[in-house]
Order: structure tokens, then C-alpha cells, then sequence
């Protein structure tokens, strides 16, 4: 036994050291994984940090939810809702939450007078933006699919196809809003991408009726489920850029 | 250390600062320039909030937006309009900046005892920011900037809104700060910085004029500087003829403080410059001030 293990070249004290250090820093390196930060973050931040506006953010999703459910009843005398597919209104009106969060708590506000504070700040904006976007997505997630369920109580619904359905559009909209977000500081851009979409869907459902269907239910469950987890893949990678961003050096 | 490579920043089509090179070990710094001048540009560049047009800034070497979290980490920072939530207490927006940097809560609280201890307002910790003086507010600025006890300290133009006694404390605040970090900081007041900075920066026309001791900015003015008694007869000429640096009047005369090549009368009495004479002399036909957009 002694000899053999004489025989194995082991390391001396001081590289097992060092070695053990750099794999330390490397592993401690909190940039290195995605996750791994938003966790640390998480721990140290805490849910009342990361969300300082939370009142604020519940008193809005609430406020919005009563006037959209107020405006779609009084629409429902000049549209007829029973016309249209239940699933075009599902894929249509599925980033609505999100767009909500999105508008009014992105938080990455260049006016807001403690902007300069926070943003030197070892946990800066960007880094909550990252955190708060990755959550409102979730929670918008949640709240399509109780409206789904919602809607299954007077129409027939398949759960799991209008759910994939919900989420493509939720995903593929939000790619598009956190894409113009890392670029663009405008408000108003935003507005308009809400503005284009909504419109958009709304009246390629009306005018290319046909089309508009069979792009939507042709598409086979599975490739949905695709969608749904390719433009989640692109979603974290622009929240990855928003945490990390070496974007930061152009804009100024 | 930090180093200020080359940096230039432009904004459009204006440059703001052109190849400003400067070095920095611990100690005070003092960034001494007018209005428009470009201080604030500079600062917010050594900040990360903006980045230069060309040139790159390191800290222990390295390009400080590369290290990002890490350079923020060692950072403090008060900002020339230093904002607030109006109805946080000193305290509530302490704890809040404490965690964005990264403390835990019970280092956190025995900090921010320490540091409004230190400012002066501790009677007030839980009192709304919206009833505080400006001065106040500018305390808890100072607090905040400490926070996580930064190698890197940057205040733009901290003074501002304070009363002389004010002033005063926070000198003394800032050298007994001074001993392990870089300080620097951003005034267009002289004294503010003239008895506690190790080191003068000025800059001039979008470049750095020097970096240096008050001592040997001061000396750039040595057996150039006089004071003469002008009978109110002659004073136009003598106007014209030379920079006058200050004056005051006693009974029927003038005396003025001005600066000439060399002592050509008996009568005028060689001074010690100041950094304020300087100052007045560097920037009296400073086209920054009358160029800029401000
Ligand atoms: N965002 C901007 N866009 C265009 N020009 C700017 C911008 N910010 C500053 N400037 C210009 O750059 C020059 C330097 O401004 P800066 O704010 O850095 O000066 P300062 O020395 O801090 O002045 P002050 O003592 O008044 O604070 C000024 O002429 C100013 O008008
Ligand atoms: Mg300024």
C-alpha cells in the first residue's frame, strides 16, 4: 500500500493551495453564470430591494386589469367577440401584462433624479432590470394562464395548446421589446411596438381571416413548443447582455 | 491607482475634453476649474456613467468598465445634484443604497450609525428627506458615498449648498478620510480645496493645465505678483496696462492686486501668490466660460 502510493506524482502543499484559490475565484466569480448572480443577488438584495415600487406595481397590474376588462365590455357591443377565435385573442392579447411591467417598471430611467446613485452602485440598474424583467415574465406567464383557464369555463379550450400559444407570443413579444429596450431609451418606441402589435395582429385576424388562422392553428403543437423555448433561449440572452452588458461602453 | 489614459470626450460634435492624462495614488485631490470647464464630465467618466470619446481609465491596471461590478464595488460617489426619494428617511435610503452595495444588514447598520454619526445627523435618521435643508441633504450624500468604505472616492462640486461652518466640518470629514483611499474632488472655490488637497488639478481649455502642489501652482505667479497704492486719476491706464487680480479701496486710493512681468516701480510691493491668484490669473481670459453653452 505505502508503495503504491509513493508512486503517484502528488502535488506539494503550496500548488494545492493555489490551485485550490484560482478554482475558487474562478468558481466565486459571480459574472460567470447567469443564474448563479441572479441567486446571489437575490440573497442579498432580497425581494424588498429589488422591488422598492412593489406597491406601485400591484396598484397598476390592478388598475390596468379593470380598465382593459372595463374596455373589452364596453367593446363587446361593437365587436363581436363570439366571432372571432378564441385563440387569435389569446395570441393577440398575451404580452399585455408583460408589456405593462415592462413600460412602466423597466426602471431604467435616465431622468429619475437618484439615477446617478444607483446606477454606481455594486447591484446597479441594470442588473435589477435583469432580475425584475426575468420575473414580470414569469408572473405574466401565470397571470395568461389563468385567463386561459378563465376562458376554458364558457369556450372549449385545449390547455396545454393555448397555453404554448400564450407563451410563443408572450416570448417572441418580449425579445422584441427587451431588444429595442438595450438599445433605445424611448419610451415612446415602446408605446409604438405595443401600438404595431396589438394592431397588427388585430387586423391581420380581420382582414386575412383565413391566413391569419391557419398560420395560427396549422402550426403543430410541438413546433409551438419550439417557439416557445427558442425565443426563451433569445430572452435570456438579452437579459444576460442587460446584466453584463459590454454594450454599456457605447452608450453614453 | 488610478490613470486617466489619453481620455478625450466629445458630445456631438462639441469636445468637452480633449487628451486629459492624469494619475492618481491615495490623498486628496482637488479638480479646480470654472463653470463648463468640463469637471463634471470628467467625473462622471471616472463614475461609469459615461465613457470616454477615446482613451480608456484603469484602476490597478485595468479598464474600469471591464471590471464593472467589481470597480463599482470599491466606488463612492456624490453627484453634483445629488437625488432622493422625498419620503425616505436618511436611514431608509441608506439601508436601500447599503444593500445595491452589497452589505449585509447588520454591517450595514452599524455603518450607517457610524456615518450619521459622523455627518451630523443623527437626531434626524428617521425623519423624512423632504423636511431637510439642502445642506442636510448634502450630508446624506456624503454619507452614502462611504457606504461601503470605497477605495475610490468622487465628489462633484460637495460644497455646494453648504454654510461656511459647513464647509469647515467637511474638510475636516474628508482628511480624516483621506489616509487609505483616493479622494477626489470637484470645486470652483478655492478654499475648499487649498488647505486639504495633496494635489491641484486644473484644467484649461479642455486640457489639463497642471497637476501639482498648491505649493508649486502657487510658486507659477512667484515675482509676478504686486500690490500698489492707484490714485483713482490713474486708474484707467493702470487698467489697461495690466491683470488685476483684486482690489479694495481705502479712503481716496485704490490698491490694487495685479500681476506684471517684472517689478518696474519702487512703489509696488512684491506679494506671495496664492492658488486663488492663480486661479484668477489662469482663467481671466478663459474662452470655456465665455463659449460655453451654459
Ligand atoms: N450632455 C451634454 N451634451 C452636450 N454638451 C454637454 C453635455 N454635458 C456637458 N456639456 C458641455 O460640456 C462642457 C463641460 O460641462 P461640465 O458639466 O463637465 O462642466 P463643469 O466643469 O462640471 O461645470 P459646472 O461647474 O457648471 O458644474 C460645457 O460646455 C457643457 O455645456
Ligand atoms: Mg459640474
Amino acid at each position: 500500500m505505502q508503495n503504491s502510493n509513493k508512486k503517484i506524482p502528488y502535488p506539494e502543499e503550496i500548488e494545492i493551495d493555489q490551485e485550490i484559490s484560482t478554482i475558487l475565484t474562478e468558481g466565486m466569480d459571480s459574472r460567470a453564470n447567469f443564474w448563479s448572480f441572479l441567486l446571489t443577488m437575490y440573497r442579498q438584495l432580497g425581494f424588498r430591494i429589488i422591488f422598492r415600487d412593489f406597491t406601485e406595481i400591484i396598484y397598476t397590474i390592478i388598475l390596468s386589469i379593470v380598465v382593459v376588462t372595463g374596455l373589452l365590455m364596453s367593446l363587446g357591443d361593437l365587436l363581436i367577440w363570439n366571432d372571432w377565435n378564441v385563440y387569435t385573442i389569446i395570441f393577440t392579447f398575451s404580452p399585455v401584462t408583460y408589456l405593462l411591467f415592462a413600460y412602466f417598471f423597466f426602471i431604467f430611467q435616465k431622468q429619475k433624479p437618484t439615477y446617478e446613485v444607483e446606477m454606481v452602485c455594486k447591484y446597479n440598474l441594470y442588473q435589477l432590470a435583469a432580475f425584475r424583467m426575468l420575473t414580470f415574465s414569469i408572473v405574466s406567464m401565470l397571470v395568461n394562464s389563468v385567463f386561459i383557464i378563465g376562458l376554458m369555463m364558457d369556450q372549449s379550450i385545449h390547455f396545454g395548446y393555448a397555453f404554448l400559444l400564450s407563451s410563443s407570443s408572450l416570448f417572441l413579444f418580449a425579445v422584441i421589446l427587451l431588444y429595442v429596450q438595450l438599445y433605445v431609451f424611448s419610451r415612446l418606441v415602446k408605446l409604438l411596438l405595443a401600438i404595431g402589435w396589438l394592431l397588427g395582429n388585430i387586423l391581420a385576424s380581420i382582414f386575412s381571416e383565413g391566413l391569419y388562422l391557419i398560420i395560427l392553428q396549422q402550426i403543430p403543437l410541438y413546433i409551438y413548443g419550439m417557439i416557445v423555448i427558442g425565443s426563451f433561449v433569445v430572452y435570456l440572452k438579452g437579459l444576460k447582455k442587460l446584466l453584463f452588458a459590454s454594450q454599456r461602453e457605447r452608450m453614453s | 491607482m488610478l490613470v486617466i489614459e489619453n481620455v478625450s470626450k466629445q458630445y456631438g460634435n462639441f469636445q468637452a475634453l480633449n487628451s486629459i492624462q492624469l494619475e492618481f495614488q491615495n490623498g486628496i485631490y482637488g479638480l479646480l476649474a470654472p463653470n463648463g470647464a468640463g469637471k463634471t464630465t470628467l467625473i462622471k467618466m471616472i463614475a461609469t456613467l459615461m465613457f470616454p470619446t477615446k482613451g480608456e481609465i484603469l484602476y490597478n491596471g485595468t479598464n474600469i468598465v471591464a471590471l464593472d461590478d467589481k470597480y463599482r464595488d470599491v466606488l463612492g460617489y456624490l453627484p453634483q445634484h445629488f437625488g432622493y426619494y422625498k419620503n425616505y428617511s436618511p436611514e431608509k435610503y441608506l439601508f436601500y443604497l447599503a444593500a445595491l452595495k452589497g452589505l449585509d444588514k447588520s454591517t450595514a447598520k452599524q455603518r450607517i450609525n457610524e456615518l450619521l454619526t459622523l455627518v451630523g445627523l443623527e437626531d434626524v435618521t428617521r425623519k423624512k428627506m423632504k423636511k431637510f435643508s439642502g445642506g442636510m441633504i448634502q450630508r446624506v450624500g456624503i454619507a452614502q458615498e462611504m457606504l461601503n468604505d470605497p477605495k475610490v472616492l468622487i465628489l462633484d462640486e460637495p460644497t455646494a449648498g453648504l454654510d461656511p461652518k459647513e464647509r469647515a466640518r467637511f474638510r475636516k470629514i474628508l482628511t480624516s478620510l483621506a489616509r487609505d483611499r483616493i479622494i477626489i474632488l470637484s470645486t470652483h472655490i478655492v478654499s475648499d480645496v487649498e488647505s486639504i488637497a495633496n494635489q491641484i488639478i486644473m484644467i484649461k481649455e479642455k486640457k489639463v493645465l497642471y497637476q501639482d502642489t498648491v505649493a508649486h501652482i502657487s510658486n507659477q505667479l512667484k515675482g509676478m505678483l504686486f500690490e500698489t497704492e492707484v490714485s483713482l486719476a490713474e486708474e484707467d491706464q493702470f487698467r489697461d496696462n495690466y491683470q488685476i487680480i483684486g482690489e479694495r479701496q481705502e479712503q481716496e486710493k485704490l490698491i490694487f492686486r495685479f500681476v506684471a512681468e517684472q517689478r518696474l516701480e519702487e512703489a509696488w510691493q512684491e506679494v506671495i501668490p496664492t492658488l486663488e491668484d492663480v486661479f484668477l490669473h489662469v482663467y481671466e481670459d478663459d474662452q470655456t466660460l465665455a463659449g460655453s453653452m451654459k
